[in-house]
């Protein structure tokens, strides 16, 4: 079992290769990097994201770390997609840099040890689900669902995904969807407004998502819809898990929500909707209140 | 447009008819229009017809209406249901959700008579966005859930 969002960005000598995510999954393409100005563009235009941006943002402190401090760049890509926290993931960085001084060898060392986290964080949840899952999931964890279905079977567990398609980018559709399809593990597709019946159906016995930030308190934030999942999930009494890392100890209302430009509501329309407001908040905020358990990264649930 | 510049919007869930516009006009502040997946009747139906009527419109997806009622930007959900029965409305896909996560938050839902919309040869593939493919062709039609009409009843009606 395999996808190339498991990593989707690499470094490639001195040049950075990001996986357009955008094109997905009818091109698998690569954008070759090699400033930082690029790297600044690719991830304004949302060719990666999630685990992306992290890879980004590391090998960009790897290849540009003569030019710009990694304090430097980490503002940059905040400036960029400001609710992600790539301060953070700079002191990360730098504390690598501490034990590992080669900051080429830090920051594979790190990702190295991320995956490993990964699999480790997926086993704990398979731990906790239904021995027959049917898994209401949105956006896309990177391939996580693949370790987290591999951890399932070793468990002799099944489990089939039935993923909300994630307007307006298609995340679930383009990237989950495919991902699993290409991997043979059984997968469902559904618009993101057909979550409720489902659920009142029974067709669904649990909800796992990813996070692109959480708190200490157990808040999270993530891709916009994820708040209507864990909403409705508590209503019908269905176990709402969010696959977390590193969670800070703030005020989750501090953290600001991206807005991305009202045109990319209509994403992947033909047509021409300048003519029309509209508005597109990229994440959402949900309370710990809604959140059955956050599985951390360190496999501690 | 911004999440802050939406203040005590009405939101609208199904297929408006004149009536329901007209009504509208006289009582809304501003409107919020979701897309209405898979067939985009918000898009394609009420957002024009609002626009046409002179009522401020603003669009979003679908996933965003949770978010909208958290933040109480919304102080009353329209939904347009297509017939009634014995155990309330039937309405279109979507509406249960649109609807319940209303009255989680305490916001009234107001069911009104669905509008005529001509959804003969739009395209209402899962899979599909305004007959745009997007995945595979092998995974088009066998894996997706088809979305169904939605029976609401007092859990969201009253």
């Amino acid at each position: 079992m395999n996808s190339p969002l498991l990593f989707p960005v690499k470094l490639d000598g001195n040049r950075i290769l990001v996986l357009d995510e955008t094109l997905l999954p009818l091109k698998e393409e690569y954008i070759a990097l090699d400033s930082l100005d690029k790297a600044l563009w690719v991830l304004s235009q949302m060719k990666t994201r999630s685990l992306g941006q992290v890879l980004l943002f590391f090998y960009c402190c790897v290849l540009f770390e003569r030019n710009f401090s990694i304090d430097e760049i980490s503002r940059k890509f905040k400036q960029r997609r400001p609710t992600f926290d790539f301060l953070f993931l700079a002191q990360i960085l730098k504390g690598q840099m501490r034990k590992i001084p080669d900051i080429r060898e830090a920051a594979n060392s790190f990702i190295c040890a991320f995956d490993k986290l990964r699999r480790k964080r997926s086993a704990a949840l398979a731990d906790i689900l239904p021995a027959d899952a049917s898994i209401l999931t949105i956006c896309n964890v990177n391939g996580e669902l693949i370790y987290l279905y591999q951890a399932l079977t070793e468990r002799s567990k099944r489990a089939t995904f039935i993923v909300c398609e994630t307007r307006p980018y298609l995340q679930g559709v383009r990237l989950s969807f495919w991902e699993l399809r290409k991997n043979n593990i059984p997968a469902l597709l559904i618009c993101d407004n057909q979550a409720a019946l489902l659920m009142r159906r029974q067709r669904i016995n649990c909800v796992v998502t990813g996070a692109d930030r959480a708190t200490a308190k157990g808040d999270v934030i993530n891709k916009v819809g994820t708040y209507s999942l864990a909403c409705l999930a508590k209503y019908f009494n269905i176990p709402f898990y969010s696959l977390t890392q590193y969670p800070r100890d703030i005020d989750v209302e501090t953290i600001p929500i991206e807005e991305r430009p009202q045109q990319e509501a209509f994403m992947f329309l033909e047509g021409d909707y300048s003519h029309l407001d509209a508005f597109y908040p990229a994440f959402d905020i949900t309370p710990a209140g809604f959140v059955t358990k956050s599985v951390e990264l360190a496999g501690r649930n | 447009m911004e999440l802050k510049d939406i203040k005590d919007a009405t939101l609208v869930w199904g297929a408006l008819s004149a009536e329901t516009v007209k009504l509208l006009k006289k009582t809304a502040r501003a409107v919020v229009v979701p897309e209405i997946r898979p067939a985009l009747v918000g898009l394609y139906h009420n957002a024009p017809l609002l626009r046409k009527a002179d009522i401020e419109v603003v669009c979003c997806c679908d996933n965003v209406v949770g978010l909208l009622f958290y933040k109480g930007k919304i102080s009353k959900t329209v939904l347009c249901y297509k017939r009634q029965v014995a155990a309330g409305v039937v309405a279109r896909a979507g509406s249960l959700y649109a609807a319940l996560l209303s009255k989680l938050h305490k916001v009234p839902v107001e069911a009104v008579l669905e509008g005529n919309v001509d959804c003969q040869g739009v395209d209402k593939d899962v899979s599909t966005l305004g007959g745009r493919r997007l995945i595979g062709e092998d995974d088009c039609t066998r894996f997706v859930i088809k979305p169904d009409d939605e029976v609401l009843g007092e859990e969201v009606l009253r």
